[in-house]
């Protein structure tokens, strides 16, 4: 009975505090909002990073060898493009990532990828093309680090939430739809920017309503695809812009910039084939054969590994190459132009590229992308740059974006490489100037760098292979210790240890120091046994 | 001129591949044994073929070839 008193005079007391659980209940919802608008982030995140990245890279690397070429006719395609208006900016925007000028290579590739593709699609003349790619050039000067950062990051934000600014994403997207992968919104978008292309005047003021419009989009957190490539665009953008006003006056040269802006915009392609999906790279393979036909002239001056890449790629993509295949001519351009450029940055870029993507093949296309996005940055700042890793793209984009200098000391860049490095986990392996001595020494004759290589495989599938051998003797055994009896059936089964030959002899011959006192009991005086049993 | 060797990274190299596998006491210093005697037969073999084509130093093809044969060998 007085239980249940109290059970009413409970209830009854619960009834006014209904109201605090009420106010308690409140703020919940808005943290779920907040939740849910995190966990969106982190997942687009990667996916754009991947691609964006790879983008980049490749940009950069068609950049650093075409954009050399073309600088000033890029340039003057830029401006003009700027002039050309807002549907040419959005074309613009995304001719930006094209980049003018080797340093905004990692910019212009993502560019050209982007704006490539849509060009493409539309089918425009290549007169068109040219005009963005100009526009792309131009822009790519200045801000494309930092826009290119910005863009990787809004990206990532867009890829979580739907498309608000289809427009503006598009435009973006063209510039960073190669980096980024979207290839297909790219195409359909592209094509669009394609015609608007031809006005160069307009494309500088699209350029800078473009940038405002990225920044809003990014803001927005559009479509996910959008959001990659009007990141990117955006970036293309601001740089165009900021380019195509220092450029003003190139009217005159359109067409020869044109030329080759649609070169290094099918050298995009090429590179951003390998990223995007098939249907984009047949629709960039009918644009880029007209535009290759306009561009070849301009395409001699670049290096012959560009022009052999545009060829391949021209040649692929009529034939309608897969995916993998791209990819492949990726990795070849990749190499070439570590090769072509001969510079060991490069090189390491490319290996690393390669690295990353074999390495990261299985995770698909976006983490190359971001490799990719992360290396553009730095290409666009010198060729010097060296891509930092995966993880530390953030911090080298916005060390990128910062300074800008044109040839960043590589100083800096090993630093960072070496800073970056330790975040990856090191494979133990036996240290290659113990095994190189040991060589050398058993050989007696001078070895070739390049033995040197094959005995580190030899080594390890040796020890692959030793493993196996002693498991099983163990195992047989039914032990879970390796001891050294079987060590030394193993050695009588290769034949090292025979009834000749016992393996005593065999220490005392090629142990060092202690080892044989270790390993050989000795019976010394007084009962005594070294080492004790 | 000969170095120690690297103990704990020959165990660490058969622990990544045998997890479940552990050594004993003194038995990694006779995989050691075992590893320089592979890379005396292998440079044998490789000063043999460089030898056969008349060339003083050992070029990576001669390696090549040898590894083929003395991998081959040294299967328990």
């Amino acid at each position: 009975m007085v239980g249940l008193e109290w059970c009413y005079s409970l209830s009854l007391s619960l009834s006014p505090p209904r109201s605090l659980q009420i106010s308690l209940a409140t703020p919940v919802p808005p943290e779920s909002v907040e939740k849910r608008g995190l966990i969106r982030r982190p997942k687009n995140r990667k996916a754009v990073n991947v691609e964006a990245f790879e983008g980049g890279v490749e940009q950069n690397l068609l950049q650093i060898k075409g954009t050399q070429n073309h600088m000033a006719e890029s340039q003057a395609t830029s401006i003009i493009g700027m002039t050309m208006g807002t549907s040419d900016t959005e074309i613009v925007l995304s001719n930006t990532e094209l980049f003018a000028q080797p340093q905004l290579g990692e910019q212009s590739q993502a560019g050209f990828s982007a704006p490539e593709q849509k060009l493409l699609k539309g089918k425009n003349p290549v007169q068109g093309r040219k005009a963005s790619n100009a526009a792309i050039e131009a822009g790519v000067l200045s801000d494309v680090d930092a826009k290119e950062g910005m863009t990787e990051r809004l990206q990532k934000k867009d890829l979580a939430q739907d498309p608000e600014h289809t427009d503006q994403m598009a435009t973006e997207s063209r510039g960073r739809a190669v980096s980024l992968s979207s290839e297909q919104r790219e195409h359909t978008r592209g094509s669009s920017y394609a015609e608007q292309l031809p006005g160069a005047d307009e494309l500088v003021a699209g350029i800078k309503y473009r940038r405002s419009q990225r920044e809003l989009s990014w803001g927005l957190l559009s479509s996910d695809r959008p959001s990659s490539s009007p990141s990117a665009a955006s970036r293309s953008l601001s740089r165009r812009s900021d380019a195509l006003s220092a450029l003003q006056p190139v009217k005159s040269s359109r067409p020869s910039v044109r030329e080759t802006v649609t070169h290094i915009i099918e050298k995009l392609d090429d590179a951003d084939e390998s990223e995007e999906m098939a249907d984009v790279e047949q629709e960039m393979e009918d644009d880029r054969a007209e535009q290759e036909g306009a561009a070849s002239e301009v395409v001699k001056s670049p290096t012959s590994a560009r022009t052999r890449r545009l060829s391949r790629h021209s040649t692929a993509m009529a034939a309608l190459y897969p995916e993998q295949s791209g990819r492949k001519l990726m990795k070849e351009a990749v190499e070439r132009e570590a090769e072509l450029d001969g510079v060991a940055v490069i090189g390491e870029v490319g290996d690393s590229e390669e690295e990353e993507m074999t390495e990261e093949e299985a995770e698909t296309e976006e983490p190359e992308s971001e490799e990719l996005s992360m290396k553009t940055p730095a290409f666009i700042r010198t060729k010097a740059y060296r891509p930092s890793p995966l993880l530390s793209t953030p911090r080298s984009l916005k060390t990128a974006a910062s300074r800008f200098s044109p040839k960043p000391p590589l100083a800096q860049q090993a630093a960072k490489r070496t800073v970056m490095a330790p975040r990856r986990k090191r494979e133990p392996a036996l240290p290659s100037s113990l095994v190189k001595k040991i060589f050398s020494h058993y050989a007696k004759v001078p070895v070739a760098r390049d033995a040197f290589k094959v005995v580190e495989k030899c080594v390890e599938v040796y020890f692959r292979q030793l493993s196996n051998d002693l498991e099983a003797y163990t195992m047989h055994a039914r032990r879970k210790t390796v001891q050294e009896a079987d060590l030394e059936l193993l050695m009588r089964r290769q034949g090292l240890v025979t009834d000749k030959m016992p393996l005593h002899v065999l220490i005392e011959r090629h142990l060092p120091l202690e080892y044989r006192k270790l390993l050989i009991p000795v019976a010394m005086s007084g009962n005594k046994v070294i080492p004790h049993k | 001129m000969k170095r120690a060797a690297p103990r704990s990274t020959l165990r660490t190299l058969i622990k990544r591949h045998k997890p479940q596998l552990c050594l004993a006491a003194y038995a990694d210093l006779l995989v050691h044994l075992n590893f320089l005697l592979f890379l005396h037969r292998l440079a044998e073999e490789a000063r043999a073929n460089a030898f056969e084509s008349k060339s003083k130093t050992i070029k990576s093809e001669h390696t090549m070839a040898a590894a083929k044969v003395i991998l081959k060998k040294s299967r328990g």
